[in-house]
C-alpha cells in the first residue's frame, strides 16, 4: 500500500530557473547552500487523504534543522513543517489535517527567512470514496397553489467531508401520492438544487438525493390547502320565538380552497351579528373538516338578526337574516288591595309554559328615568311600595319585559 | 486636667464618627457590589454598542443568483457573520484557543479547524493574521433563506508565522475561496470552506509619481491649537490668515497631520473630514500645496488592527484624493521611532501594506514616509514615490548626508522637517537664541541653494502649550519643542522669518 502511495506520488525534480539561481547567488553566503538543495514536488493528480511528502534533494550532507521549513497554507489553516530524515533522505511530510482537505494547498520552502521555492498543489476530493449527501429542504410547508414552491439543496461530500467537484451527476427525487420524479442535476458551485412546485392537492412530498452509491436522508414537505374561497352559511334553531332561552347554531358550508382542498382544521370563522336596533356583536368558531360552528342565545325581545360570517381578510359568506317572534301578547299584572304591591306574571312562553327564570322585568315609577330591574322566578316578579317611602295617593307605573310595555295606575292606601 | 477631658471627649466623638462613616461606607460598597452584574436591560444585548473590531474592505460583486433574491438585511447579516468567522479564526490561530469557533462554524467544519489548531499548538506555532479584502459573489441563496453559497475572490491576507516565539515568515497573499454557509439558530455558520485557486503573491505596486514643483514649504499647525488642527478651535479664518503669512514667506507647500484617533480611527468622523476639506479649500484659495501626513499618533501596528487602519486610510483618501490642493501623501510621521518597541518587521510590513492600499485608490499623488533621520530614509525605498527624512542635527553634515543619500537612490529626496528651537530659559539656559536661529536658516538656505533641496521647515509658530503625547511631560523637552517657530507667541516675527522670506 505504501509502495503504491509512493508510486502515486511520483517525485520529480523541480528545476529552479536560472534567473532565480543568479539572483540567489547575489544574496548572502548562507543562501548558497540552499541552491544545491531542491525540493522535489509531488506530481500527478492528488486526492484527499493521500499522503503527500516533499523530498529535499541536496548534494550536501544534511541535518534537519538546516534544511529550512516548509510553510503550507490551505483552506483550514497555515502551519510550518520541519524536515525529517528517513533512510538518509530529507523529507517534509504534510500533516493529515492538510492532506485530507480538498482544494489548493500553497507551500513555500523557507530557510533563514528566505523563500527558496514556492508552489501550489491541488488536492481534489476523493470521489471514489463517497461520504454522505446532506439534503436541505425548505420551506418545509407550502400551500397547494400555482405560486408556491419549496426547494431541495443537496451537498454531496466524500468520506473526508470534502465537497464534490462541479459537473458531477446527482439524482434528486421527489414523491407525491403515487407520482415519483427523478431529476438528474449536475453539481454547480458544489451543490445540486431543484425547485419543487406545489401540487394542487394537499398531502406530503418526500424528497431524497442520490449520488452513485450514497443517498441522503429523507426530508418531507407538507402541502397545506391554499386560502379559503367564499362559502355559504345557515342557522339551525328549534323555534323562532324570542324567549331568551334557546341556543341556536350558526354553521358554514364546507369551506374549501380554489382547488377543492378542504381548508386547514382550526381556521377561525367569525359570525358578525346585527339586530334590528343596529347593535353589533360577534361570535366565533373554528373549522373542523371545513365546517365551522358557533352558538348564540335567542334574544328576549322580538328582533330581526342579520348575520354574516367571514374568515378575516380571506373569505366570507353572504348575509343571512332571521326573525324572532314575541312569546307574549300582553303583560299580566295583579295589584294588591292596598295598592302597595304589584305582581307581574305569570309570564308564559310560546306554548303557554312558564317562562324560564331570569327574564328581565323593568319597572318605571312615575316616568322616572332609572327603572328598577328584577329577574323573574317561576314566571313571576313582584314589586312593593312601602309606606315609609311612598306616601298615600295615586302612582303611575310602567312595566317593560320581553319587548312589551304596559302602564298601570295604582292608588296607594 | 479639664482640658484633657475635653480633648478626650473630642477624640472619642470624632473617632466614633469616623468609625461609623467607615462602616457605612463599607456596607454601601458591599451593597453596590451585590447590585452589579447582569442587568435585566442587558438580556437582549440591546445596550451593547459594538465597536468596529474587524473592518476588511468588503465588496459584493453580485448578489444575482438563481435561488432567491437577497434582501439587504440578510446580506448585512451574512456579511457580518462571515467576517466574524474569519475574525474568530484569526484569533484562534494566534491564541490556539477554540473560543468562539462554534458560533461561526458548523460541527463538521469546526472539527477541521480544531485539527489544524491542535497541529499548531503541539508544535508551538502561532500565527498573527488578518484578511484585508473580500470580494464576495453570491452563487446561491436557498428559497427558505437558510443556505448560501458564496465565492470570495481576492481575499488578501497578511500572516506572520511564529514557531517557538521566532518569526519564520511574514507576507501578504491573495486567495479565492468557495464557502457554503448555513443559518443555524440565528447565526450564519460556515459549513464548507475550500480554497479554489492557488495563492497569488501581492506584488508591491509600482511607484512612479514625481513631485513636479520644487518644494519650499513649512510644517503647519495653528498657533493656538498645535497638534489639534481639526479640534473645536478649528477656524477657517485663522487658517486663511496663517496661509497668507506663509505666502508672504514665498513658500508654496504646507505639511499637515491627521491624527488617527482624532479622526475617529476606523469610523472616521464626518465632522473631521469636513474640516479637513475646509483646510484644503483655504489652501487651494491661497495657492498652497498640501502634503497630508496620515496616521499621526498611531502606534499599534498589530496585525489584528490592520483592517481598522485600512478602513481609516480608505475613508480619508477617498474623501480628498481629488482635491486640487493635495500634493502628496505621507503615510506616517517618523515610524522608524517605533521600530524598537513594535518590531522593525512589523512596522515595515504595515507601512508597505498601507502604501499598497493607498495606491490602489489613488495612483495620481506621490506617496512618501516621513522618516525621522537620514539613516532610516532608504527603508521601503522601492515602494515610496519620493524619499522624505527629517534633520535636526548640525547643518554642517547635511550636505554630505544628502549627497550620500542621493547616490543611493534615483528617487527625489525631500527634507521634510528641519529647524532650530530658539528656547533659552530656565530649563536650558545655554540654548540657542533667536539670532542663532536666524543664522541657522541662513546657513541652511546656502546649502539648499547649492544642493537644490526640497524642504519643509519646522514650523511657523512658537506654541504656548505642547500636548504631553508630543514630546513627553518633561518641561525641558516641552519648552524646546515650543520654540521652533518663525513667529513667537506674541505674533512677533523672529529674525529667521525675514531670513527665510528674503532668501
Amino acid at each position: 500500500m505504501t509502495l503504491k502511495k509512493i508510486h502515486i506520488i511520483s517525485i520529480c525534480l523541480a528545476l529552479l530557473s536560472i534567473s532565480y539561481v543568479l539572483v540567489a547567488f547575489q544574496k548572502t553566503p548562507e543562501a548558497v547552500r540552499s541552491i544545491v538543495s531542491r525540493l522535489s514536488i509531488p506530481k500527478g493528480p492528488l486526492f484527499a487523504g493521500q499522503e503527500i511528502r516533499f523530498k529535499l534533494v541536496s548534494d550536501l550532507p544534511t541535518t534537519s534543522s538546516e534544511n529550512g521549513v516548509l510553510f503550507i497554507h490551505g483552506s483550514y489553516g497555515t502551519t510550518l513543517i520541519e524536515a525529517s530524515i528517513k533512510n538518509e533522505e530529507v523529507i517534509y511530510i504534510i500533516p493529515k489535517t492538510y492532506t485530507r482537505r480538498a482544494g489548493y494547498l500553497d507551500w513555500k520552502h523557507i530557510q533563514n527567512g528566505e523563500i527558496l521555492d514556492r508552489g501550489s498543489l491541488y488536492i481534489s476530493s476523493d470521489t471514489t470514496h463517497l461520504g454522505t449527501i446532506e439534503n436541505y429542504v425548505g420551506p418545509r410547508s407550502i400551500n397547494a397553489n400555482l405560486r408556491d414552491y419549496s426547494m431541495m439543496v443537496s451537498i454531496p461530500t466524500d468520506h473526508l467531508d470534502n465537497m464534490i467537484p462541479d459537473s458531477t451527476k446527482v439524482f434528486l427525487k421527489t414523491q407525491f401520492r403515487d407520482r415519483i420524479q427523478n431529476t438528474k442535476k449536475l453539481i454547480t458551485h458544489n451543490i445540486a438544487w431543484q425547485r419543487i412546485p406545489a401540487p394542487l392537492m394537499t398531502g406530503r412530498i418526500s424528497t431524497g438525493a442520490t449520488l452513485g452509491t450514497i443517498a441522503s436522508k429523507e426530508r418531507v414537505i407538507d402541502i397545506f390547502p391554499d386560502i379559503a374561497t367564499d362559502y355559504t352559511m345557515d342557522v339551525t334553531r328549534t323555534h323562532s320565538f324570542a324567549d331568551g332561552n334557546e341556543l341556536m347554531t350558526f354553521g358554514t358550508s364546507q369551506i374549501k380552497d380554489q382547488n377543492d382542498n378542504i381548508i386547514t382544521d382550526g381556521t377561525l370563522v367569525t359570525f358578525h351579528i346585527r339586530d334590528s336596533n343596529n347593535r353589533y356583536w360577534e361570535t366565533t368558531g373554528i373549522s373542523r373538516n371545513g365546517y365551522a360552528f358557533a352558538k348564540a342565545l335567542h334574544p328576549q325581545i322580538p328582533s330581526t338578526w342579520t348575520i354574516k360570517s367571514s374568515i378575516e381578510g380571506i373569505a366570507q359568506s353572504e348575509e343571512f337574516t332571521i326573525t324572532f317572534l314575541s312569546v307574549l301578547q300582553e303583560i299580566p299584572t295583579t295589584l294588591s288591595e292596598d295598592g302597595r304591591e304589584i305582581t307581574i306574571g305569570p309570564l308564559t312562553s310560546y306554548l303557554g309554559q312558564i317562562i324560564q327564570d331570569g327574564i328581565d322585568v323593568k319597572l318605571y315609577i312615575e316616568e322616572s328615568q332609572e327603572p328598577i330591574t328584577q329577574l323573574s322566578e317561576n314566571g313571576i316578579v313582584s314589586f312593593s311600595f312601602p309606606k315609609e317611602q311612598f306616601p298615600e295617593g295615586p302612582l303611575q307605573l310602567g312595566i317593560e319585559t320581553l319587548g312589551l310595555t304596559k302602564t298601570i295606575k295604582t292608588s296607594l292606601n | 486636667m479639664k482640658k484633657n477631658k475635653t480633648l478626650y471627649r473630642l477624640l472619642i466623638l470624632s473617632a466614633f464618627i469616623v468609625i461609623n462613616a467607615g462602616v457605612i461606607y463599607g456596607i454601601s460598597q458591599v451593597y453596590a457590589y451585590l447590585n452589579t452584574g447582569a442587568d435585566r436591560s442587558q438580556i437582549l444585548h440591546l445596550d451593547v454598542v459594538s465597536d468596529q473590531y474587524y473592518t476588511p474592505d468588503i465588496t459584493w460583486s453580485t448578489i444575482e443568483n438563481p435561488g432567491r433574491p437577497l434582501e439587504p438585511f440578510n446580506q448585512q447579516k451574512i456579511e457580518k457573520d462571515y467576517l466574524d468567522a474569519w475574525y474568530i479564526r484569526n484569533i484562534s490561530f494566534k491564541t490556539g484557543s477554540h473560543h468562539g469557533i462554534e458560533d461561526h462554524y458548523t460541527s463538521k467544519a469546526r472539527q477541521k479547524l480544531y485539527e489544524t489548531l491542535e497541529e499548531n499548538n503541539t508544535q508551538e506555532i502561532y500565527i498573527e493574521g488578518t484578511t484585508l479584502t473580500h470580494d464576495l459573489s453570491l452563487e446561491f441563496y436557498s428559497a427558505d433563506g437558510t443556505l448560501v453559497v458564496l465565492t470570495d475572490r481576492n481575499v488578501s491576507s497578511f500572516q506572520r508565522v511564529f514557531k517557538e516565539g521566532q518569526l519564520y515568515y511574514q507576507g501578504e497573499s491573495v486567495d479565492n475561496y468557495r464557502i457554503i454557509m448555513l443559518l443555524e439558530d440565528g447565526f450564519w455558520r460556515i459549513r464548507h470552506l475550500e480554497k479554489i485557486g492557488p495563492t497569488s503573491e501581492i506584488t508591491p505596486s509600482q511607484a512612479s509619481n514625481h513631485i513636479a514643483t520644487s518644494i519650499a514649504g513649512i510644517n503647519y499647525y495653528p498657533q493656538e491649537n498645535p497638534w489639534n488642527t481639526f479640534g473645536d478651535q478649528f477656524d477657517t479664518e485663522t487658517l486663511q490668515k496663517d496661509f497668507q503669512v506663509i505666502n508672504d514667506l514665498h513658500l508654496n507647500t504646507i505639511r499637515i497631520f491627521i491624527g488617527y484617533e482624532d479622526f475617529g480611527n476606523s469610523q472616521v468622523s464626518p465632522d473631521r473630514l469636513e474640516k479637513l476639506i475646509g483646510l484644503l479649500n483655504v489652501a487651494s484659495q491661497e495657492g498652497l500645496d498640501v502634503i497630508v501626513t496620515l496616521f499621526d499618533f498611531y502606534g499599534n501596528y498589530e496585525v489584528s488592527d490592520w483592517t481598522r487602519t485600512q478602513k481609516h486610510l480608505l475613508t480619508i483618501v477617498s474623501a480628498i484624493k481629488d482635491h486640487p490642493a493635495l500634493l502628496a501623501w505621507d503615510i506616517k510621521n517618523e515610524p522608524d521611532l517605533d521600530f524598537k518597541q513594535r518590531g522593525e518587521d512589523l512596522v515595515l510590513a504595515w507601512l508597505q501594506h498601507s502604501i499598497t492600499t493607498l495606491r490602489c485608490i489613488d495612483q495620481e499623488h506621490p506617496i512618501t514616509i516621513g522618516w525621522s533621520s537620514p539613516d532610516a530614509a532608504l527603508f521601503l525605498e522601492k515602494e515610496v514615490d519620493y524619499i522624505s527624512f527629517h534633520y535636526y542635527k548640525n547643518l554642517k553634515n547635511l550636505s554630505q548626508v544628502y549627497t550620500k543619500l542621493k547616490a543611493q537612490t534615483p528617487k527625489q529626496i525631500v527634507l521634510e522637517e528641519f529647524g532650530m528651537s530658539s528656547y533659552r530659559g530656565l530649563w536650558n539656559p545655554f540654548g540657542y537664541s533667536e539670532k542663532d536661529q536666524a543664522q541657522y536658516y541662513r546657513d541652511f538656505l546656502e546649502i539648499q541653494k547649492r544642493d537644490s533641496l526640497h524642504y519643509l521647515s519646522w514650523t511657523l509658530y512658537d506654541f504656548r502649550e505642547i500636548p504631553n503625547n508630543v514630546s513627553g511631560v518633561y518641561p525641558w523637552r516641552k519648552n524646546k519643542q515650543a520654540y521652533f517657530g518663525l513667529i513667537d507667541i506674541h505674533g512677533v516675527k523672529d529674525d529667521a522669518y525675514s531670513v527665510l522670506k528674503n532668501r
